[in-house]
């Protein structure tokens, strides 16, 4: 487990595309009772998709262009982090782009993260330490397009995901002397479980990578696509979550009774509401934003903060934050949001 | 739970168009899918306390098995 005192997140935007996908735009893959069940099960009525000519770096862009409204002299930041896992190209990486992009100087330690729908918090984990060893304040930024991955003709996935970006201001106070806890786990073995197979080093793109494969519910993917597997990933987050958060409050000398809000990453609504059923939470803890955003991979925990917990932040409230996904891997961070902490409205571009 | 609740309320939950009988098979209704299957974690979740995994479902030959999995002595007549 790794343990910060006096580090926290000062301040935070979020940008979304302006563009609405409702699940009736799916009626290529869903009839209109399946469409029902869905948006029963998942909890998603639309979700926002960027235009062919946006990418992740112009939501995180703006994102970022917005927090540093924040603060007087962009010197202070010392560190830049960049998680996704749509970046704009396989070289150079995006933190570095984003860089010159912002306007930051070039003394900046940049950054990017591949990870998944833990990724928030494994970046703000990340984050946090170089805010702690250069005393300066580090720019996380988290950003997807997860639509430009998806195979149109696979209901499991092309329902399933959104567009956006976040970005956050972290800064290290010596004096300040609230902690924050951060517990990860991985399981390498199920790799498998959600991946896009072709395009790196493994499968290097071929002629084969265009061909389209079926599952057996007639999903159709090509290699290029992102494709999983449902079941698998399901099972996974019902065994491991609830005990993983368990085991973060436990060490922390915490229970569901001393977390003010469970900010857990907006997979699905179903798996969400057994996640508090296991735990015994109230509903009023548990924040959702899937109904408007789909699953936005690892923005989804900042989207939430932005779009649920503005104006909510009058006192310190400790929070929990959950991330699992892709990997498999998963991580629970416990951390306090101050009521000084700037939460920007959500922009729309 | 009365045997003749549980398949009543589940027909409803999984919005089929057949009333579930114990030797209904899963993968013979003409709507069972992955939302499906989901549909019934929860249902079996809240009323037994029991989580299924995506291999108990693909293991259960018809509703009957459900029950025994559940634990028949959950259910009267």
């Amino acid at each position: 487990m790794q343990k910060f005192s006096g580090t926290r997140i000062e301040a935070i935007s979020a940008c979304v595309p302006k563009t609405t996908v409702k699940t009736t735009d799916f009626s290529h893959l869903l009839n209109q009772k399946d469409m029902r069940k869905f948006e029963k099960t998942t909890g998603i009525r639309e979700r926002r998709h960027a235009q062919s000519m946006v990418t992740a770096a112009d939501l995180a862009f703006y994102a970022a262009q917005d927090v540093l409204k924040e603060i007087k002299d962009k010197r202070d930041i010392k560190g830049l982090v960049f998680v996704s896992q749509t970046a704009d190209y396989k070289i150079p990486f995006t933190s570095n782009i984003l860089q010159h992009r912002l306007g930051l100087h070039n003394n900046l330690f940049c950054l990017d993260i591949n990870a998944g729908c833990a990724g928030f918090v494994q970046g703000l984990s990340c984050a946090y330490s170089l805010a702690q060893s250069t005393n300066g304040k580090i720019m996380l930024i988290i950003a997807e397009t997860l639509s430009k991955i998806l195979s149109n003709k696979d209901k499991t996935t092309a329902t399933l995901f959104g567009d956006g970006a976040a970005a956050l201001l972290i800064s290290n106070n010596p004096d300040d002397c609230s902690l924050s806890h951060f517990d990860f786990f991985s399981d390498g073995g199920n790799f498998d479980s959600i991946i896009i197979p072709d395009g790196g080093y493994r499968n290097p793109y071929s002629s084969e990578s265009l061909k389209w494969h079926s599952d057996n519910n007639g999903n159709l993917n090509q290699g290029i696509h992102l494709s999983m597997d449902g079941q698998k990933v399901f099972d996974f987050t019902l065994r491991e979550i609830p005990k993983s958060i368990l085991s973060i409050l436990t060490d922390t000398q915490n229970t569901t009774n001393t977390i003010d809000y469970f900010l857990m990453h907006q997979s699905n609504k179903f798996i969400l509401n057994q996640i508090g059923r296991a735990l015994e939470l109230p509903k009023e803890k548990i924040p959702i934003n899937i109904d408007r955003f789909g699953n936005t991979s690892g923005v989804s925990i900042p989207l939430i903060i932005v779009t649920e917990l503005k104006d909510k932040i009058q006192e310190d409230k400790k929070i929990v934050l959950t991330g699992y996904g892709s990997g498999l891997n998963w991580g629970n961070c416990i951390l306090t949001l101050k009521p000084d902490l700037c939460i920007n409205d959500l922009i729309e571009i | 739970m009365k045997t003749n609740a549980f398949l009543t309320e589940l027909t409803e939950e999984l919005e089929l168009e057949v009333s579930l009988q114990t030797n209904t098979k899963f993968k013979d209704l003409e709507d069972w899918d992955s939302m499906g299957a989901m549909v019934l974690i929860g249902f079996v979740s809240d009323n037994f306390g029991i989580t299924l995994t995506g291999d108990d479902i693909e293991n259960l030959s018809d509703v009957q098995s459900l029950i025994e999995k559940i634990g028949i002595t959950k259910f009267s007549e």
